[in-house]
């Protein structure tokens, strides 16, 4: 309709122009053909198509300054509930993603918004979601660990069973009054939806003690689900590229910068709970001969495959960055110096097996790092200064890990 | 560190709460040296509510178990994940009797 209409403006408003155009050619042919007439009439014909460009210019600026954003569009008239909650879904969330700010990961308030949305649309008050893991056999809450503190759990009944076929449970009533307390594994659940791309599982909703579920034509509580699987991934993409922004794209670990910002931020945590931290700092020695020698790709080679094996070697509340070309700064939460050690000792020989692994090139480059152990209360520059001295000790005394245990004794005393 | 002390029959259940640390590790090696020894072995330490453990929490949880003066000697239960970690990271995990549930190690005394 819009279309039409347009053409028809245009067709008219050609036709206007046209007609304008003859008549003045009329009254010109009535006249001497003096170089006065002609060119008042060349002057008219051209102010006609001026005039006549911009009246269609400013119509066309109306229409669109008459197009409203879509959270300002109200339902469509005559659309069905399930329309219109799936309607509703699509404004909330794109108000949702307008009002987000800073660059906070998206799962923690996505996980709220879903919570609130389910328990608006299904009047269901127990709701959770779960991120599956690459590989679909374990998961997470979106938003933090479970009651039981920990992280990452193994799909299993209900919920695995969904993960695994992709096919969604829809139950009509609400488990028994006096049925023991969801626990994530339960058959309990009314709704278990998969959220589903590119073939595989990427993740779980759950919610129990609808009562409305039974009154809703199923498929009208596929279709709402159906549309907050789509918000569900544009999370997922957000988040993909959020994360690869912070990247260094060398090492696949995150960049100088994002790392002192993000170990402020655990440091904080930490020592508001009291615990101690440790940081290390991790040198390879002997980068800078392989750039001489022009063995560029086994040298980003490397830097790829020591990223991977730290990454594989940190705790999910660790934190680990490029600190330079040569130097892996890591922060390890709740660790003293002893536990520290331990486990930088085996970052360090996971780095080695991936120097071996690298083969002829990279056979030159050693590996080193030193620790420093907080006791409670220093700042991360203090603790970043004391683990760079002390891979440099280790480097001039030829070991793998040397300690600076100073600022622990210190706290101690 | 405050530690709450549980009967179930024979069986003694600890239950530190807090980080078990240089700090806090006197008050805990004293409660849990007395329990065992009063209990000829027959305790049970539940770690829920131990959310890390130092070099020297694993050595304190060492000293319990291993200078028990009888054959009986005292398991761990609910472990969290970081305390997990830290044992394992250690070697010491596998020195220890660690059960999922405190139910589980107070049963384990019966058989």
């Amino acid at each position: 309709m819009k279309r039409r209409s347009g053409s028809t403006g245009v067709a008219l408003l050609a036709g206007g122009i046209a007609l304008l155009t003859v008549y003045q050619l009329l009254l010109i042919a009535g006249q001497r053909h003096t170089f006065e007439v002609l060119s008042l009439a060349g002057g008219a014909i051209v102010g006609y198509v001026v005039l006549g460009c911009g009246v269609y210019s400013l119509a066309a600026a109306r229409r669109t300054a008459a197009v409203q954003p879509l959270t300002a569009l109200p339902s469509p008239a005559g659309a069905s509930d399930g329309e219109r909650r799936v309607h509703g879904l699509h404004v909330a969330f794109m108000r949702w993603l307008d009002e987000r700010a800073g660059a906070a990961p998206y799962w923690p308030a996505f996980d709220q918004f879903v919570r609130e949305w389910v328990a608006q649309v299904f009047e269901a008050p127990r709701v959770r979601c779960f991120l599956v893991t690459p590989g679909g056999q374990r998961m997470r809450p979106l938003s933090g660990g479970d009651a039981r503190g920990e992280l990452e759990l193994q799909l299993r009944g209900t919920l695995g069973q969904a993960a695994a076929t992709g096919r969604p449970l829809i139950a009509d009533r609400p488990a028994e009054r006096g049925a023991p307390a969801i626990d994530w594994d339960s058959s309990a659940w009314q709704i278990v939806w998969p959220v589903r791309e590119s073939g595989a599982t990427i993740g779980l909703l759950a919610a129990s003690d609808s009562s409305v579920l039974s009154r809703r034509p199923r498929s009208e509580v596929e279709a709402c689900l159906t549309a907050l699987s789509v918000c569900w991934r544009d999370v997922a993409c957000r988040e993909r590229l959020r994360v690869a922004e912070l990247t260094d794209k060398g090492s696949g670990v995150i960049t100088r910068r994002d790392f002192f910002d993000a170990a402020e931020h655990v440091l904080d945590g930490a020592y508001r709970e009291r615990e101690p931290v440790a940081v290390a700092v991790i040198s390879l020695e002997g980068l800078r001969r392989l750039d001489d020698q022009g063995s560029w790709s086994a040298r980003d080679r490397l830097i790829e495959c020591v990223g991977a094996a730290m990454r594989r070697r940190m705790r999910a509340d660790d934190v680990v960055g490029r600190f330079s070309d040569e130097r892996f700064a890591l922060l390890l939460r709740r660790l003293d110096g002893a536990l520290g050690t331990l486990i930088v000792q085996k970052i360090v020989q996971s780095v080695q097996e991936e120097i071996a692994a690298a083969g002829a090139p990279c056979a030159d480059v050693h590996v080193r790092a030193g620790l420093s152990a907080s006791g409670a209360g220093r700042g991360l520059d203090e603790l970043l200064i004391a683990a760079i001295d002390a891979a440099d000790r280790a480097r001039a005394r030829g070991v793998e890990i040397e300690v600076d245990a100073t600022l622990e004794a210190g706290a101690a005393r | 560190m405050k530690i709450d002390l549980q009967g179930h029959g024979t069986v003694s259940v600890i239950v530190p709460h807090g980080p078990l640390t240089r700090e806090e590790v006197e008050d805990f090696t004293r409660a849990a040296t007395l329990a065992r020894d009063e209990k000829q072995g027959r305790v049970v330490i539940d770690m829920h509510e131990v959310p890390f453990l130092d070099s020297a929490g694993i050595e304190s949880l060492l000293a319990v178990y291993a200078e028990s003066a009888t054959v009986l000697r005292p398991r761990l239960a609910r472990l969290t994940d970081t305390c997990r970690q830290a044992l394992d990271l250690t070697n010491t995990l596998e020195r220890l009797e660690v059960f999922e549930t405190v139910e589980h190690a107070i049963r384990s005394f019966k058989r």
